[in-house]
């Protein structure tokens, strides 16, 4: 089976090497992506990014499948992390339900978390941004 | 005051979803036992249920899924126990030594006081019948016997004890019995016994079955 | 394989306990929480019916003698694998030499800690729950000690870890209600008691006592009176049944009572109620409601099909996740 983040893998390559239409097949599974050539004169691949002479930028991490966040526990509102709490690259930062699952999110890597993008117990999409983490020390 | 003489019909009731509870009215007695025992029989090839558990001139039918018109299955039994079917069991007479009063026999003058009777009469008239094993229940290997003398019925007392120990002689009401093993009873202790009622591993696991019968011989007394 | 460093004697070995053996006055024993059980067991890819430790007071701490997954449902106390708080519900990996230590939780009373193919003890009258009345079955037939060693049944059994499912407190809405509200159908001996009683039961919050355990819970509160004193013959019960001694003080027998008693029943708490009633501590409050036979029936249903589609979430993500 093929992950969220595969899929969004592929369609990016798909937009920089102008390749139409793709499809695959899997054992349980078929699978077609096809891209819009509209889209791709609208977006041109983007250029690099210049060269950082200033600190980094937050990273802001995403949902990576939809679901509803929790940054405190549904049961007793404990609360797993919140802005201001210096976390270690895998450490466990909120849950991500999903039906009566509770998936981890994981910070991908060591910071400070400066703020949660949406609330506590929101519906959200693949993609959206839950909590920016400041890099470095 | 025993609700049970006064009925004029079996009363049936419902132990929430899981099991129905059947009672035969009269007097508590050996042939209504043999009714039970047969109605037993019977709900034994009914579909839905888990299991029949006799008790003391009744029986409890466990469910195995909860039956969606309870009433109808009431009928049935009604109607079957009207058919006055008994089935009697043949089994085994086995003597319990038994040592009462003294240190594990904490409430024989309590019976005594409570019957009008000296300790001495109490003992005899426990020791004297030949007790028939009506069913087991309470816990594993446990014999509820029927024929006990009425002058010596004491009521369960007022708050239960937390734990009394296996081998444990007691009373409770218009029944006596002997604990297999240590645990809480509501029942007066008057003796002790070194019997061995159950074992896991054996087959069946118990030493004594419905249709087997006890008796109590004195080897010793306290005062 | 695991060694218990620190315990209490009413941790036991429960599954979903022992059937068939009440005619020979063997009870059903298995775990006060049967959804936990089952849940916990589906985290790790068991069977439904797979042992787990039942686990009622706390500090308990373990020593994973090998690497070994598990998992821990049941309450919301704190969960340490070393020095690592883990999310309660949840399953994970432990390697060799680490520490699992359960800490209490102060509104839920048993956790349960379980291990891959369920907990290796031999199977007794069809069952491997603890019969502590009688010493047999679970492990040696009593409750767990330091130095106790317990083996995963299927120690190879692999799987996803790392994830773990919405408690029954949230997901079935319990944990909203201040006083816990337990479904109750009136039994044989409702109508003995006086009117006064009976409102009196269903009014007030009812305080769980300290004497109450797997035996039963002893609760206190106003008197219930029956309007003649009752002597009953013994019958067969199951857990549950709320009887009334003498003294006027209702005891609901739990899993480890007796399959018969001579009390005058006032009702039976509803089997999908059974699992929420054995999780509110001691202590601590309850309140009854009453349901016909219909509403009870209902509820069992509603709550295997709640059961049903948990496992199968469960079983779906083991199969495609990671």
């Amino acid at each position: 089976m093929l992950a969220m983040a595969e899929l969004r893998q592929i369609a990016l390559k798909m937009r920089r090497s102008g390749l139409r239409d793709i499809e695959i097949a899997g054992n349980h599974y078929r699978i077609r992506l096809r891209c819009d050539p509209a889209d791709r004169a609208a977006n041109p691949p983007a250029a690099p990014p210049p060269v950082a002479a200033s600190p980094p930028a937050d990273r802001m991490i995403t949902a990576q499948r939809p679901g509803i966040i929790w940054f405190t526990h549904p049961l007793n509102d404990r609360v797993m992390t919140k802005p201001g709490d210096t976390v270690a690259a895998g450490e466990l930062i909120a849950l991500l339900g999903i039906g009566q699952l509770l998936l981890p999110v994981y910070s991908p890597q060591a910071g400070m978390l400066r703020r949660q993008c949406v609330a506590n117990g929101s519906v959200v999409e693949y993609g959206t941004e839950l909590i920016a983490l400041s890099q470095g020390q | 005051m025993d609700l049970a003489q006064q009925w004029e019909k079996p009363q049936l009731s419902l132990l929430g979803t899981r099991a129905l509870l059947f009672e035969a009215p009269g007097p508590l007695g050996l042939e209504n036992q043999q009714r039970i025992w047969a109605l037993a029989e019977y709900a034994d090839g009914l579909p839905g249920l888990a299991e029949s558990v006799p008790g003391m001139n009744n029986l409890m039918l466990v469910f195995a899924t909860p039956p969606e018109e309870p009433e109808q299955l009431f009928t049935q039994l009604l109607s079957q126990w009207r058919l006055n079917q008994r089935k009697t069991l043949r089994g085994k007479t086995v003597e319990l030594s038994v040592h009462y009063g003294g240190e594990f026999g904490p409430h024989l003058r309590d019976v005594a006081e409570h019957s009008g009777l000296s300790v001495s009469e109490v003992i005899a008239r426990h020791s004297a019948p030949l007790y028939p094993v009506y069913a087991l229940g309470s816990h594993p290997g446990y014999c509820y016997l029927g024929n006990m003398d009425p002058r010596i019925a004491t009521p369960r007392r007022q708050t239960p004890l937390i734990s009394i120990p296996g081998g444990a002689v007691s009373i409770g009401g218009l029944q006596t019995g002997v604990s297999a093993s240590a645990g809480p009873s509501g029942w007066n202790t008057i003796g002790h016994t070194d019997f061995i009622f159950f074992d896991a591993c054996a087959r069946p696991p118990v030493t004594l079955l419905p249709g087997d019968n006890i008796v109590f011989n004195a080897v010793g007394v306290s005062a | 394989m695991i060694v218990i460093e620190k315990t209490t004697p009413l941790s036991s070995v429960q599954d979903l306990g022992r059937a068939g053996g009440l005619h020979y006055g063997v009870g059903t024993a298995g775990a006060m929480d049967p959804l936990a059980l089952q849940l916990g067991n589906a985290l790790l890819g068991n069977a439904p019916n797979a042992a787990a430790i039942e686990i009622p007071l706390f500090p308990v701490q373990v020593r994973f003698t090998d690497d070994c997954c598990f998992a821990v449902t049941g309450h919301d106390g704190r969960v340490m694998l070393d020095d690592v708080m883990l999310p309660f519900w949840w399953s994970a990996q432990a390697r060799k030499g680490q520490r699992l230590t359960l800490h209490a939780s102060s509104r839920i009373t048993r956790a349960y800690l379980h291990l891959p193919g369920g907990i290796d003890v031999p199977e007794v009258l069809g069952s491997r729950s603890t019969q502590l009345r009688g010493e047999f079955g679970g492990f040696q037939g009593r409750g767990l000690h330091s130095g106790d060693r317990l083996r995963a049944a299927a120690p190879q059994q692999g799987g996803p870890v790392g994830f773990g499912i919405m408690p029954p407190w949230s997901a079935l809405g319990v944990a909203n209600t201040p006083v816990p509200m337990i479904r109750v159908l009136p039994a044989a001996e409702y109508d003995i008691f006086t009117e006064v009683s009976c409102r009196a039961f269903w009014h007030q919050a009812w305080h769980i006592t300290p004497q109450s355990n797997r035996y039963g819970y002893r609760l206190s509160g106003e008197p219930l009176i029956a309007k003649v004193p009752l002597e009953m013959r013994s019958h067969g019960i199951v857990p549950g049944v709320i009887q009334v001694p003498h003294n006027g003080q209702p005891i609901i027998q739990m899993r480890d009572a007796q399959p018969s008693g001579g009390y005058p029943k006032l009702g039976t708490v509803i089997d999908a109620d059974m699992w929420l009633l054995g999780q509110i501590p001691v202590g601590s409050q309850v309140r009854f409601i009453q349901v016909s036979y219909q509403q009870a029936r209902e509820a069992g249903r509603q709550q295997l099909a709640y059961l049903q589609n948990a496992i199968a979430q469960i079983a779906c993500h083991r199969r495609y996740a990671g």
